[in-house]
């Protein structure tokens, strides 16, 4: 063979390997059936999250190399980047780069900081995921040392935004903390150039006008606890007084005034007692003028364990309360109330685009520590919220370190933190790497790690994996369905 | 009863997987009874019977053998195409030319 021969043939492979005209290639794939124990439809979808559904003759077809060029699924797959053949070989250059857009936020890296600024409470709700305690313990409450060091450690992320969280207990019960580390992180901004958010999650039922009048001038968002009507919401998170419903609308009301009715935020949490109520929730948020819900499953951490209140129901009840809000919401809508279901719209942004969401538990690798990180009242770093709630218990699975006396390095070099990411990361997992949801799931080390005692878990009895397959199925049915429901679905990304 | 899976068709690996997922419905015992494998199942309290359990079984076998399938056809492609989305390469030259993707 001549020297140009030589060179040739090692830039080429043997004929055998190249597609023979007009044949198709797969592109690396995952299926699953469409409904569950339904064998007549799959979904198809490839490592960037386009999808395709297709009968199980066609699925079975496409595999083998015998789908027909000429059939109307042949387009579909190929539209969809499952298949490319001689007219479509740049779709592999398509797929990387969506992949590179759909990883950016690993390399992006922690965006989210949480401030636990107190552990104290006015509330005793019996499901609360942080032990609390009562309004007196001056012990409770982080340091201006601790907050000093704690943003040292928040300027360090080279990524372009910094979300920080205040976080209780009740906040607003160390707000000369909150004004404190507000002014100190947007002195450092002044450097730093970040994109410098904050928000406040709160009762609402301390926060005087002297408060919210900084909340306004800094530009806080409050996010607070709406359970749904008086009755629930009152048994949901009791208090002396059993007035925290009346608390709450009062607080939303004045909060509004004061900061703008768009940067008050609420979230709702499903306890047994709020199974049969979704239609009486969504109801509460209309007639306060929300136009967001997040239908949110209890989490199995801190008291929600201690209570069992997280066995009370199971994921498949409330997939069944899900699924019924989600009608109903839609619904609202199609009745001309604009309202979007916050969990549902995470999901179809991660089906339908290339968008990262930044939503810490539907990442892999996971999100703990290297999308959000928790900095405790008592100077402690947590990987995640429920990381720090699981320590209430006694569980210290998730501790990096402590901010006064290790470095950034330390915490974010740990092993607390190396080994549950490492542990769980999705694309190497029995089932979940072959899954047609997984690029857009997560791994979710701390719930696995509550419930199986295993950062990986064991999907096949894993309440997180039932919630969340369940739920891609039926959106995705949704959107194939068409109609008006996919309509208002697609306006959620 | 138990099943019997040909060795020749399907790979230990594949009735493996097919036996994780199925773990939720039934536990269930692998012995290489060569040329074939045996698959005792034993349905959990509360789940399906043997009979819906040993349907699972059969139809998750071809599913998981299909998914064999398509890693076994698409594992160089994939390197292929993570290398690139990690390097910015081009996987086809700018003429269009795919030479070099197979
Ligand atoms: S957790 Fe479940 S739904 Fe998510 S990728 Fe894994 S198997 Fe699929």
């Amino acid at each position: 063979m001549d020297a140009q021969a030589q060179q040739l043939s090692r830039r080429f492979s043997a004929e055998a390997g190249y597609p023979r005209p007009g044949s198709y290639r797969l592109l690396p794939l995952n299926f699953m059936a469409a409904a569950a124990g339904d064998t007549r439809r799959y979904i198809v979808s490839n490592i960037c999250g386009d999808y395709a559904v297709v009968r199980r003759d066609t699925l079975e077809a496409l595999v083998s190399g015998n789908l027909s060029s000429a059939s109307p699924e042949y387009e579909l797959l190929r539209r969809k980047h499952l298949i490319f053949d001689d007219a479509t070989r740049s779709t592999l250059n398509l797929v990387a780069a969506k992949y590179r857009t759909r990883t950016r936020s690993v390399a992006n890296f922690t965006g989210l900081f949480l401030f636990v600024v107190t552990l104290r409470c006015n509330h005793v709700c019996p499901y609360c995921q942080v032990s609390r305690v009562s309004e007196d313990r001056e012990a409770f409450d982080m340091t201006e040392e601790m907050a000093e060091k704690a943003l040292d450690f928040t300027f360090r992320t080279p990524s372009s935004g910094i979300k920080i969280e205040f976080q209780g207990g009740e906040p607003m019960l160390n707000f000369p903390l909150i004004q404190f580390i507000v002014q100190r992180a947007k002195a450092k901004n002044r450097a730093a150039g970040k994109d410098l958010q904050f928000v406040a999650a709160t009762n609402l039922s301390v926060a005087t006008d002297q408060m919210l009048k900084f909340c306004a001038e800094e530009e806080i968002l409050l996010s607070t606890s709406l359970d749904g009507p008086a009755d629930l919401h009152n048994a949901n998170r009791p208090k002396r007084g059993n007035n925290s419903y009346e608390l709450t609308i009062e607080g939303i009301r004045k909060a509004r005034k004061a900061i703008g009715h768009h940067r008050v935020g609420a979230l709702m949490t499903t306890t047994e007692k709020s199974l049969h109520r979704v239609r009486d929730i969504v109801d509460t948020y209309v007639a306060h003028d929300f136009h967001q819900i997040f239908l949110r499953p209890l989490s199995p951490y801190g008291d929600a364990i201690r209570t069992k209140a997280f066995d009370r129901y199971t994921a498949e009840r409330w997939v069944e309360f899900y699924k019924e809000g989600l009608d109903y919401i839609l619904d609202r809508n199609k009745r001309g109330y604009p309202m979007k279901e916050a969990y549902a719209s995470i999901l179809l942004t991660r089906i339908l685009t290339n968008h990262g969401t930044g939503f810490v538990n539907l990442q892999s690798p996971a999100g703990i520590g290297i999308a959000g990180i928790v900095f405790n009242y008592d100077g402690d770093v947590y990987a995640s919220d429920e990381g720090r709630m699981a320590a209430e218990r006694g569980d210290k699975t998730f501790r990096l370190g402590n901010i006064l006396s290790n470095s950034y390095e330390e915490i974010m070099l740990s092993d607390s933190l190396l080994e549950p990411l490492a542990a769980s990361l999705l694309e190497s997992a029995p089932m979940c790497h072959e899954c047609a949801f997984l690029p857009y799931c997560g791994a979710d080390p701390d719930y696995h790690h509550a419930t199986q005692g295993d950062f990986l878990g064991h999907k096949a009895f894993s309440g997180f994996c039932a919630k969340n397959m369940e739920i891609f199925r039926h959106l995705i049915g949704k959107l194939e369905a068409g109609g008006e429901d996919a309509d208002i679905l697609r306006s959620w990304t | 009863m138990s099943l019997r899976v040909q060795k020749s068709l399907y790979r230990q690996s594949t009735v493996e997987a097919t036996l994780y997922r199925l773990a939720d419905r039934f536990s269930a015992q692998l012995i290489d009874e060569d040329p074939v494998w045996s698959v005792e199942i034993h349905p959990l309290s509360g789940g399906p019977i043997l009979e819906d359990c040993h349907h699972l079984f059969r139809t998750e076998l071809i599913d998981q053998s299909l998914r064999a399938q398509i890693v076994q056809s698409t594992e160089q492609i994939k390197t292929l195409i993570l290398s690139n989305a990690f390097s910015g390469t081009s996987l086809v030259p700018p003429d269009g030319c795919a030479g070099t993707t197979a």
